[in-house]
């Protein structure tokens, strides 16, 4: 029995024709998914690869503290493995190749601290000669077969000084190149004279010198000052002070990146803002804190990004300036090689930790970092 | 709720303050332990303050109590300043009140140590390990011979006229007990059995070829080892050593011990330029592939560590690898032989020494005279060349000493039992000749123009690389050398 639906002879293909269609529907929703999910896993592929990418580098830092110059000439993929404590090294290479401080092993070999340690015997010799114990002197050694750059730099009071101070100044330096870059971009931008663009030119003219070329007039003129404070000729907490606020003065001295980017920036807000605040019956100071700070996010974390590596990993000005007892991070891990040897764990470990602060602060204030790139990108 | 999130902006400011004040604290306690006074004008802590008693070898010298100073001192080089601090830690011990601070500074931080220095900071007493001491800056260094120095009469030669007859001076600024820097080869001993090679065979320069030849076959048909002799690059060595070392073994490259006339000048011909073996030597070597592939890209330090990794048997050397490769392997066996073999069996080996460092030692800045604390100044100073002291620091640095001592001075570093034992009567090569005096790049640096730059550092480098890939013959290679010294220096 045929039943006939009114829809002509070609209304029995249609299911078929619809059904086809849905199928073609359903292969092309299907090859679209599929095509989808390739790209999402190979956009996600290509995101661990990068992700990979940046984090080697820190990995394979992170290995090599643990690889001694012997072994620095092989790619370690993992830690190599804990070298024993050979028993006919002599105290003096000990010493020098691993910078492990004589005094401290005589300390922990019971050696009275007068006795002159021949550095010329090996540790079978000081074994005899001092009556100390073979185990003692393998157990004071055994940890620097792997640990030894982990082992000198932490239990280096130095290190943990010299970091405060790199905190310190970074810190300091990054606040005051902001608070002064705000100041200076607010006078600049706020300026209305025939000479402004001299001003302004006459700012980024710090960028055009090269910082080598004023170390040494730099350096006079410092020690001059400095010899104008009491008590900063002699070793002290005044003269220790003195030194960190050179260097602190010279990061944020006239700063020609600071003023470019905050003149630009402050120059950008629109005038009624601050005339409508002086309306609303707000200070200077108010302005300043309620309209202006908050709408400086982009820039301060601009600058920061770029000034607090500088800061931090700076070598030059703290080696020059301050005095080797009161010094940084960067030359710290520098005085660690020798003229003519290097202990390749105690410089990588040294870098190594030294670049973790920065990592850490990167991570704690990266939402600050990141919105206000974002919020610049919206504003365009 | 977004206001969780942040600090009231009074507990905020108070907190700030708080870490801000800490910081402050934190930082500056490290340094601010010694309120002692300082030479000069420098100061901080860092300092040694072990007490250690007159060991029973060291001079007597009366104990007695001064005003509480601090002294810096620089050590000779950064790897042995554990073991001056040790040295320096008896100094203390006989002078109540004195503070020893021994700051070593390595190659990598001489210039920002120089600006410094420039800058109006100097120590009580500075040491230097390369020659930077020439006619214009001898007045920076109190003239030892118008102080009370003690022990000039100590050292194996006129060490009070060894400076004015160097510089064409006045006076003596500095002083320093070494022999000198002896460049040998060095060997791994186990490495070159494991290849059946005997250098110590070597009795000309052809049998050294050979062996450099045989070496290279050996290795290459092994898998765990990369050179045989091992080249790397450093600006000083390749210039204040190897081109000197190189011509030794022939008569018109002994004019005089250390080509000085090359250096000033007085050669110029190419043909006639004792350097020419010097390349000689590298362009053939490299063209047999006894070379590492572009050697003069590679850093020495690169190929110290191959050595020290046992990758590379043999180097030409200096003292402080031999040391190097204990440190890391207690039980390698290191032996060597003399630099430069003769050209005829029989005829005597020659072995250069580079000058006793008379431009390289310690020496006292001049403002230091005018310190209330001179007397203990030049009391250290004294201390530091005593016979007993330079003793210690001779078995610091396992080197040998060009000054005499009451007694035979048993030396254990590695470079002298390894090699240097062997030039003393009885030796291996007790008929060695030793020729000994201040590389021609030394005695003209007092005429070096003020802004010429260091031509002979990585520049040398390239030439080498021109001449042994054949790009530069060796005569224009020596007549660029001698371009640059017209240009850089006014030899008078």
């Amino acid at each position: 029995m045929t039943i006939d639906n009114g829809a002509g002879p070609d209304a029995a293909k249609a299911p078929a024709v619809m059904e086809s269609d849905r199928t073609v529907v359903h292969r092309g929703v299907r090859s679209m998914h599929r095509q989808r999910r390739l790209l999402r896993i190979g956009i996600l592929a290509l995101i661990v690869l990068y992700v990979l990418l940046s984090v080697l580098p820190f990995y394979f830092l992170f290995v090599r503290t643990f690889v001694s110059t012997k072994d620095s000439t092989d790619l370690w993929l993992w830690i190599p493995p804990a070298e024993q404590v050979n028993m006919n090294a002599n105290v003096g290479n000990l010493s020098v190749y691993l910078n492990l401080d004589i005094g401290d092993l005589k300390e922990q070999w019971d050696i009275p601290p007068t006795e002159y340690l021949d550095p010329r015997w090996n540790l079978n010799r000081v074994s005899e000669e001092y009556g100390v114990p073979e185990q003692t002197i393998r157990d004071t050694l055994r940890p620097h077969g792997r640990f030894n750059g982990w082992i000198v730099l932490l239990g280096n009071s130095d290190f943990w000084t010299a970091t405060l101070r790199t905190i310190l100044v970074a810190g300091l330096g990054i606040i005051g190149i902001n608070v002064l870059g705000i100041m200076t971009g607010t006078g600049l931008a706020g300026l209305r004279h025939r000479f402004h663009r001299l001003i302004y030119a006459t700012f980024l003219l710090e960028i055009v010198i090269p910082p080598f070329l004023i170390l040494l007039p730099q350096f006079l003129l410092v020690n001059k000052i400095q010899a104008l404070i009491p008590g900063a000729s002699q070793p002290g907490l005044v003269r220790d002070v003195s030194q960190l606020a050179v260097i602190v003065g010279l990061y944020i001295k006239g700063g020609a990146l600071s003023t470019m980017i905050f003149t630009s920036s402050i120059g950008a807000i629109p005038r009624e803002l601050e005339e409508a605040a002086e309306i609303d019956g707000a200070s200077r100071w108010q302005y300043i804190r309620h309209v202006l700070l908050p709408l400086m996010k982009v820039p301060i974390a601009g600058l920061t990004v770029i000034m607090l590596p500088f800061f931090w990993n700076d070598f030059l000005q703290p080696f020059v300036y301050l005095d080797s007892g009161n010094t940084t991070l960067q030359p710290l891990i520098q005085s660690f090689t020798g003229q003519y040897t290097t202990n390749f764990r105690i410089v990588y470990t040294g870098v190594f930790v030294s670049i973790l602060p920065l990592v850490v602060i990167y991570f704690l204030f990266r939402k600050w970092f990141i919105s206000g790139v974002l919020e610049g990108a919206v504003k365009g | 709720m977004r206001s969780r999130q942040y600090l009231s902006y009074r507990r905020w400011r108070w907190m700030s303050l708080l870490i801000a004040g800490a910081l402050v604290l934190g930082a500056c306690a490290g340094g601010a332990e010694d309120t002692t006074t300082t030479a000069g004008e420098t100061g901080g802590g860092d300092t040694t303050t072990t007490a250690a008693q007159e060991p029973e070898t060291t001079t007597t010298t009366t104990a007695a109590t001064v005003e509480p100073v601090t002294l810096q001192i620089q050590a000779s080089n950064a790897e042995y300043l554990n073991g001056e601090i040790q040295i320096w830690d008896i100094f203390q011990a006989q002078n109540p009140g004195v503070t020893i601070d021994v700051f070593a500074v390595n190659e990598d931080d001489q210039v920002a140590y120089r600006a410094r220095r420039a800058g109006g900071y100097f120590p009580a007493i500075e040491a230097l390990a390369m020659p930077q001491v020439d006619i214009g800056t001898q007045d920076l260094y109190v003239d030892l011979l118008t102080v009370d120095t003690e022990w000039l009469d100590r050292w194996q030669y006129d060490v009070r006229t060894a400076e004015s007859e160097f510089t064409g001076g006045t006076g003596l600024r500095s002083l320093n007990p070494l022999s000198g820097f002896w460049f040998t080869w060095v060997y791994n001993a186990d490495l070159m059995d494991s290849l059946g090679l005997d250098p110590r065979s070597v009795k000309t320069q052809a049998d050294l070829q050979k062996l450099l030849v045989d070496g290279q076959a050996a290795v290459d048909a092994r898998d765990d080892i990369d050179f045989f002799w091992d080249v790397g690059y450093h600006g000083w060595v390749w210039s204040s050593n190897y081109l000197g070392l190189f011509p030794l073994p022939y008569k018109d490259g002994q004019r005089d011990p250390y080509q000085q006339a090359s250096w000033s000048g007085e050669i110029e011909d190419p043909s006639e330029d004792p350097f020419r073996y010097t390349f000689q030597y590298f362009k053939d070597a490299y063209e047999a592939g006894l070379l590492p592939d572009s050697f003069w890209l590679r850093t020495w330090d690169d190929m110290e560590v191959s050595y020290i990794a046992g990758k590379s048997v043999m180097m030409l050397h200096g003292p402080w690898v031999w040391d190097k490769m204990l440190s890391e392997n207690p039980d390698a066996r290191q032996l060597g032989i003399p630099a430069t073999p003769p050209l005829v069996e029989g005829d005597p080996w020659i072995q250069y020494v580079a000058s006793a460092q008379l431009t390289s030692g310690y020496r006292i800045p001049v403002e230091n005279l005018d310190l209330p604390e001179w007397p203990i100044i030049l009391k250290a100073f004294n201390f530091w060349n005593s016979p007993e002291i330079v003793a210690l620091r001779a078995g610091v640095n396992g080197s040998a000493m060009a000054y005499n001592f009451d007694e035979p001075l048993a030396l254990e570093g590695p470079q002298y039992t390894g090699i240097l034992q062997e030039f003393q009567p009885g030796g291996l090569y007790e008929d060695l000749i030793i020729t000994s005096a201040a590389p021609g790049q030394d005695v003209i640096a007092q005429y070096k123009n003020e802004d010429s730059g260091n031509f002979w550092d990585w520049q040398w480098s390239d030439t080498f690389a021109g001449v042994v890939q054949g790009e530069m013959t060796i005569d224009e290679a020596l007549e660029w050398f001698h371009n640059q010294v017209a240009t850089d220096y006014t030899i008078p």
